[in-house]
């Protein structure tokens, strides 16, 4: 299977090295501090580019083995990765939502989602856990710890 | 110090009935397949920081403690292990149970976890002030030197490589410069955001790496429906079979005091974790045991079920030392204390004992009253703590990540840095799917402004030269400890190696 996700992990690294690295070349700064982002962009960026190469060369080595000893077809399961996505995006649509909403409904929502995500399908179960954890994130959360969770439409109310 | 001590006793006595709270939080948390101490202490995070310093810390321990008991609870009657550290609770305590000895095998854990917590707390207690006290003669050179230490140490043990952790390490060092630097006020890394110009919420990326993290694998490896059978057990648990097991643990003391050290020592070492410390112990215990007793390894070992409850319970007074004297979390649930420790404005690092004293001792002598309360709830619960193992996955997800979204906020009541927690939940989770080191990277992240902060320190003593970081004695040693870190590992590896071609060779 190829694994091309490996590579995620070091290009982010790589990505974020170079970045600081020019951001100090090109902006207005200190020569001074120019010495610790340096010393701390250079590693990471060379630690990122020899893990790139150790993935090629995995990958390359893997694609060989994969050509003399191969099946005619392989499966490659992406459904439990589809699921990953959805639930990070239901999560990004619940804190995009919750400055308008309120932490309620788009708490609700999320949970409610993600039940249905993770395979729960009765009706009720799914409103009475929801109910329950939302009254409980309301009493331990808001009441008692008095976490600023934005009201949104329905502020005043709550 | 005699003063210290007694503050620190009155201080933890005023607390007490935390502690209480915390064990029964930590052993229902740790029952839950996939939540570790270290999980469940992010998940808790908005809490402990709004309680004051102490109490935090006090409930940080004690749930730390309840949690690396709770997870054997599942290991033993259900043989799911509640993380990796309780696999060889499974390993041997499951074949106890399927024998009807299953009270018998919760007695053994019960009781090794709390003498585990006694002597780790008794070791911590007696250990920590000492490295304090040496400590406050580290200058920011040496202090420099130490963090790197910490990261390579990481880098060193991680299961992925030695440059997947250096890479995680200071790829963490990098980010914690994001925001305004410390010295001349310049912006770094903000990409014109307003919400960076603070910098990353330590609190957000640490509950994304260690919770959300864990959540995205959980949706990744179940299908959400799962209530998991494990067959049948004879499910006999009673008071008499738990007294059995208490006298099994009394009769073997070597068995508890070497699985104790070892935990001890392990616990100090940063990034070894619970897991790594366990099997080391329960390796030890099937080396010095007997022909007769080695047989019994894999089928319901009393001796390895000791070293692994024993173990797992003195590495948590073990990594509270270089947390308390030298400002290093020595596991990842130590880098949640350590969050707690930083929002609350402790003196992080050797001051500690000087200037927070009272508040270190404290939480150093919770452990003995976690320990009582550990085998108090501990007896109680183990009846029924297992069964949260068989709440069903697709309940448990979502609220786990409902509590993470809210610990992204709590700190600084910011939306912003909700998406801070998901997009290092993203992270997290790509690096365990690839053997990344998440600790190496919160590391990197919680100790980088310290480390910029000692490193330019150092620089203006050494005035603007970087051969200060080399003249010192203190951190000519520090630096010769790190290139030993660096070099025994392979060597050593690399010796083992050898010897079995050999014995190979002469069977041939």
């Amino acid at each position: 299977m190829i694994r091309v996700s490996g590579f995620v992990f070091p290009v982010v690294a790589l990505t974020i090295a170079v970045y600081m690295a020019v951001e100090q070349a090109t902006g207005n700064y200190r020569p001074e501090t120019g010495l610790y982002m340096y010393g701390l962009a250079t590693p990471v960026a060379a630690f990122a580019v020899i893990q790139l190469l150790i993935e090629i060369r995995t990958l390359v080595s893997g694609r060989a083995e994969f050509k003399n000893d191969a099946p005619a077809h392989t499966e490659i399961d992406l459904t439990p990765l589809w699921r990953v996505s959805l639930f990070v995006g239901s999560a990004a649509a619940a804190i995009l939502l919750l400055p308008v909403l309120g932490y309620i409904l788009s708490f609700a929502a999320f949970l409610a989602s993600g039940f249905l995500m993770m395979g729960l399908r009765r009706p009720l179960v799914i409103v009475a856990l929801v109910a329950g954890t939302v009254l409980f994130v309301h009493l331990m959360f808001v009441s008692w710890l008095e976490t600023p969770l934005p009201a949104g439409v329905l502020g005043g109310l709550v | 110090m005699p003063d210290l001590l007694i503050d620190g006793l009155v201080l933890m006595l005023g607390q007490i009935w935390l502690i209480p709270i915390g064990v029964f939080l930590g052993i229902c948390f740790g029952a839950m397949p996939g939540l570790s101490a270290s999980n469940s202490l992010a998940i808790l995070l908005p809490v402990l920081v709004v309680l004051s310093p102490e109490q935090g810390l006090i409930l940080g321990v004690a749930i730390y403690t309840g949690a690396e008991m709770g997870n054997s609870f599942p290991a033993i009657t259900l043989r799911m292990p509640g993380t990796a550290s309780s696999a060889v609770s499974a390993i041997e305590g499951f074949p106890l149970m399927q024998r009807g000895e299953g009270a018998r095998a919760l007695g053994v854990c019960i009781l090794a976890s709390v003498i585990g917590a006694v002597i780790g707390g008794a070791a911590s207690l007696a250990a920590a002030p000492l490295i304090s006290s040496v400590a406050l003669n580290f200058s920011p050179v040496e202090i420099t030197i130490i963090i790197i230490f910490g990261i390579a140490v990481i880098a060193v043990i991680s299961h992925g490589g030695l440059i997947k952790g250096l890479m995680a390490g200071t790829l963490g060092l990098l980010l914690a410069t994001v925001g305004t630097d410390p010295v001349y006020g310049q912006f770094r890394g903000t990409l014109g955001l307003i919400d960076l110009y603070d910098g990353l919420t330590v609190i957000a990326a640490l509950v994304g790496l260690l919770g959300f993290s864990e959540v995205l694998t959980y949706i990744e490896r179940t299908s959400g429906g799962e209530r998991v059978d494990h067959g049948r057990s004879k499910d006999v648990i009673d008071y008499r079979g738990m007294v059995r097991g208490f006298r099994d643990v009394l009769a073997r003391p070597v068995e508890w005091i070497r699985s104790s050290l070892i935990g001890v020592v392990l616990g100090a070492i940063p990034g070894a974790g619970a897991s790594v410390t366990s099997f080391i112990a329960y390796q030890q215990s099937l080396s010095f045991a007997s022909e007769e007793r080695k047989k019994l390894f894999g089928r319901g070992s009393i001796d390895g079920l000791i070293a692994a409850d024993c173990s797992n319970n003195s590495m948590v007074g073990g990594s509270l030392v270089p947390l308390l004297t030298l400002g290093i979390p020595g596991s990842a649930s130590m880098a949640v204390l350590l969050a707690v420790m930083s929002y609350h404005g402790l003196a992080v690092g050797p001051q500690l004992f000087s200037m927070n004293g009272d508040i270190a001792y404290a939480v150093l002598w919770s452990q003995f009253a976690g320990a009582l309360f550990i085998f108090l709830l501990g007896t109680l619960l183990a009846f029924v703590a297992y069964r949260a193992a068989r709440i069903q996955t697709g309940i448990i997800v979502p609220i786990i990540a409902l509590f993470c979204l809210i610990g992204g906020f709590a700190k600084s009541g910011a939306v912003f840095d909700m998406g801070v927690m998901v997009v290092f939940g993203v992270i997290g989770y790509v690096m365990k799917k690839h053997d990344y080191p998440v600790i190496a990277l919160l590391l990197g992240l919680i100790l980088g402004g310290m480390f910029e902060a000692n490193f330019f320190r150092g620089m203006l003593m050494g005035f603007n030269s970087v051969s200060i970081f080399f003249e010192r004695p203190i951190a000519q040693v520090l630096w010769a400890l790190l290139v030993v870190t660096f070099v025994v590992p392979p060597l050593f590896r690399y010796l083992l190696r050898s010897r079995r071609n050999v014995h190979e060779g002469q069977r041939a």
